[in-house]
């Protein structure tokens, strides 16, 4: 029995060895590639037996190439990322709250960041608004700011003050608060989300992004704004019809990665009535669809736009979209703001710039480029005749 | 190469395993297979060390040529000379290599001169500390007749034998000449080979790394920053860190001579359960203890020349083993520290009869070799100072939720939680009890055994994997 239980050990051990020569030779495992911010490291170039000795930085590319191209190399890594998920309920990316929510560590981290902003830095990224809603306002033109409170910020309840730890006041708060005494417009989503949080959940629970749900009350807390500064009523909006998503997989869900990806039953409530702007998953192929403008006197009962794309356009259209692609160049920078006014209709009058918590950080950190919140995240509501 | 990437894992250990194991079956010539081995060794080495397997290449000539002719002479003298020769040729080898910047740069600024053109040191070859140890305990044993005739082949085998050539153990010729002219790959062999190979793994990988992901941007961090809660977690971690790392690979380098034949003397013997630092350096390291002892301790007049200089002796062979462990101030610092500890032990104990023992003797060394780590870690005196400042003397500062003290939070996630509860488990578990259970329970012990190594082989080179992973999440803005 002794021997039996070592020779059992002894073969598992050296076939373990052994098992990426076999898969190379047979394949005998199939499993889905793990999705990667960066391209696999290529084979370097040349003959191992000559390159070694030709080469002495060699074997440092080949290792490279081989910790990437080892052939079982996304077994394992779904493997251990599912141990370690399904046992410790961790995982070294993203941050697994209860009742299958899920939050990005990084994203977490850049919000805890945010709250640490000095009142100085904030105030840099305020005065640069202000110089936006200078320039709009040369134009008769409305600039308004609508920033996205992120998860954590909405439902602490799911991620555990031990995974989650927030500074009171937020980074938001203070933006806001900073915002308002200068003079810069915005809608406080806050206290919208956390008064529709409860029906269902207004975010993705295995995604950073709103759901559609959440981007409808975005929508209805920025026309009732906008409604309520241009004295224009607002059309008679009919039922949001829902439909549920059976099984739906954001990114921190592909993120994880695991065996068995985490799947949401309820995660969005699909608007079946509205109009879907965003047809296709990548950024640069948005087909926009066209709404004719019938009346302009009424506001629209729901318009969305920015990271969700998406509007709901009910018995009047406010708006004639183009392909958003070439929108997003105009706005590529704050400089350039003279070719977006040249571009939108002499009617336009209010721009609105919609950004996620987190992008406070961003913008004045200079992690990204300074273009970066107004290329991808500006939307305009146009058409609309301010009376 | 090491033992725990992918690379070695599944690249070069089973093709060489293969061969050896073929070669072994069908020809069985001890020749063939310390060729093999040789062939082997000096490709695991070339790989990554490249042209400094050179210089490894010299050494096994030029010690193997010194211990013929010590053999060959028969004058005590000139067998003297010979060795003095070459222990001066092997010191000055690893000072070219490993101490000149260091000794440029410390003179230069005691005597604040310009510094150093850095580019005139060396690239520090891999194991290069091992292997000059090795040869000059080879030769100090040849001059002192302790070990018997080597071919060659045999020497080569000895000195190069990739198991312990990155990292040691330092094992003396006299331990493995009956293997280097006979040994036999059984069941058994493999058997304890695969175990120790898969416990050093998981000790390596799943522990160490582990712990590492938090010890690291700790140290990295602006000292300013440094609350009592983190320098104490940092301190801790690394103090675990160490030992599953560096006993993790000793593991696996017993494993792998074990799969071919060999058996390398122990290197660890749970140095947390000591109740001094005295008996820490007879668990910590012992190979290198035991060479310090033979090598060093013991020409320099061990403790037979009265109280004075043995506390003397001391002193001087742990200033060295600091400096062995690393061309730096700190290093210095770190073994002369060891050395004053063991210092007043030993006054404490013959003057006044007062020694630790029992769980305080066990937490004040653990104590005391935690702060030597702190030291041992540290790149600075400053920074070493600041994590001192922090752990001894903040306590006002320390609280779990205010920032930026609640950073500690960050740090504190269930993986690192289970993986120090883990770490202290397997350093403080009580060796006693695990005697018991394995005398008393042959075949429980080895199907706990079996499991435990196939576990901790499945994990940690799923781990290893793990750590290459770049994942995608678009929203990161």
């Amino acid at each position: 029995m002794n021997g039996l239980l070592k020779s059992f050990l002894v073969a598992f051990f050296f076939l373990w060895c052994a098992l990426g020569y076999l898969q190379n030779a047979f394949h005998f495992i199939r499993i889905d590639p793990v999705t990667e911010t960066r391209d696999r490291i290529a084979k370097p170039a040349g003959e191992m037996i000559t390159s070694i000795f030709t080469d002495p930085l060699y074997y440092q590319k080949y290792e490279y190439y081989f910790k990437d191209s080892f052939p079982l190399r996304d077994l394992f890594i779904r493997f251990k990322s599912q141990v370690d998920y399904s046992l410790l309920n961790y995982t070294k990316e993203i941050i697994v709250g209860e009742n299958g929510w899920l939050c990005d560590k990084k994203l977490m981290l850049q919000l805890q960041e945010t709250d640490n902003l000095s009142d100085a830095q904030l105030d840099t990224a305020v005065t640069m608004l202000k110089a936006l809603r200078d320039d709009l306002a040369a134009h008769s033109i409305t600039f308004l700011v609508v920033i996205i409170p992120l998860k954590p910020s909405i439902y602490p309840e799911y991620f555990p003050e031990r995974k989650v730890s927030r500074r009171n006041p937020t980074g938001l708060d203070r933006f806001q608060n900073m915002m308002r005494s200068s003079g810069v417009y915005y809608v406080d989503l806050l206290p919208v989300f956390m008064a529709n949080k409860h029906e269902s959940p207004i975010f993705f629970k295995t995604d950073m992004h709103i759901n559609n749900l959440g981007t409808h009350f975005m929508a209805e807390a920025v026309a009732d704004w906008i409604a309520r500064d241009s004295s224009v009523a607002r059309s008679q909006s009919e039922p949001l019809k829902t439909q549920e998503v059976q099984e739906f997989s954001g990114e921190e869900s592909k993120s994880l990665p695991i065996l068995f990806p985490v799947k949401e039953r309820h995660a969005a409530k699909y608007v079946s009535n509205s109009i879907f702007i965003r047809k296709d998953e990548h950024h640069d192929d948005y087909i926009i669809s066209k709404f004719e403008t019938q009346r302009t006197d009424l506001l629209p009962g729901v318009l969305m736009f920015g990271n969700s794309f998406m509007l709901r356009y009910e018995t009047v259209g406010f708006y004639n979209l183009f392909n958003y692609s070439s929108r997003l160049l105009d706005y590529s920078s704050f400089r350039n703001i003279d070719s977006v006014i040249s571009k939108e209709s002499s009617t336009a009058k209010y721009v609105v710039l919609q950004v996620y918590e987190t992008q406070i950080l961003f913008h004045l950190t200079s992690l990204l480029k300074n273009w970066y919140w107004s290329e991808r995240y500006i939307g305009v509501a146009q058409s609309l005749k301010k009376e | 190469m090491i033992f725990s990437s992918l690379l070695f894992i599944f690249g070069f250990f089973p093709f060489a395993m293969l061969i050896y194991f073929l070669s072994a079956t069908f020809c069985k010539r001890i020749v063939v297979l310390n060729f093999l081995l040789c062939l082997f060794s000096i490709a695991f080495y070339y790989w990554g060390s490249g042209s400094a397997v050179v210089i490894i290449v010299f050494s096994v000539v030029f010690n193997w040529l010194l211990g013929q002719r010590i053999a060959a002479s028969r004058s005590a003298a000139t067998q003297k000379w010979i060795v003095a020769c070459g222990v001066v040729t092997n010191i000055g080898i690893i000072f070219y290599f490993k101490y000149m910047k260091f000794f440029l740069d410390s003179f230069s600024y005691f005597f604040n001169l310009p510094p150093f053109d850095p580019n005139i040191a060396p690239n520090l070859p891999v194991g290069i500390s091992f292997y000059t140890f090795m040869s000059i305990s080879y030769l100090v044993d040849k001059y002192r007749a302790e070990h018997s005739k080597c071919s060659f082949l045999e020497y080569f085998t000895y000195l190069t034998l990739y198991p312990h050539l990155v990292a040691g153990p330092i094992v003396r010729h006299s331990e493995l000449s009956a293997d280097l002219k006979s040994r036999r790959i059984d069941l058994d062999k493999l058997y304890e080979g695969a175990i120790r190979f898969s416990i050093g793994l998981g000790k390596k990988v799943l522990l160490a790394d582990t712990l590492a992901r938090t010890v690291d941007p700790i140290f990295a961090m602006p000292t300013g920053e440094l609350t009592l809660g983190l320098a104490w977690l940092a301190a801790v971690c690394y103090t675990f860190q160490i030992y599953f790392d560096f006993s993790g690979y000793t593991d696996m380098a017993i494993g792998l001579a074990f799969m071919l034949g060999f058996k390398f003397p122990e290197n660890f013997n749970l140095p947390y359960q000591a109740q001094s630092m005295t008996e820490f350096w007879k668990r910590w390291h012992m190979s290198l203890s035991r060479w310090l002892r033979d090598y060093l301790y013991f020409p320099l007049g061990g403790n037979r020349k009265g109280v004075a200089r043995t506390l003397l002796n001391l002193l001087i062979v742990f200033t060295l083993c600091g400096l062995w462990h690393g061309a730096s101030w700190t290093f210095v610092v770190w073994g002369l520290f060891h050395g004053a500890v063991l210092v007043v032990e030993r006054v404490l104990d013959k003057k006044f009869d007062i020694r630790p023992s029992g769980v305080f003797g066990v937490l004040l060394t653990f104590f005391l070799a935690t702060l030597g780590w702190v030291l041992f870690r540290s790149t600075s005196f400053a920074q070493a100072l600041s994590f001192f400042g922090a752990m001894l003397t903040t306590v006002k500062d320390f609280s779990l939720t205010a920032f930026p003290q609640g950073r500690l939070r960050e740090f504190l996630n269930i993986e690192l939680v289970y993986t120090l509860i883990l770490a202290a488990f397997f350093s403080f578990f009580p060796e006693r009890w695990r005697v018991l259970i394995c005398s008393n329970q042959q075949r429980l012990r080895i199907f706990v055994e079996v499991v435990m190594a196939s576990v901790l082989l499945t994990l940690a080179s799923s781990s290893l994997a793990l750590n290459t992973f770049s994942p995608f999440i678009y929203f990161r803005f």
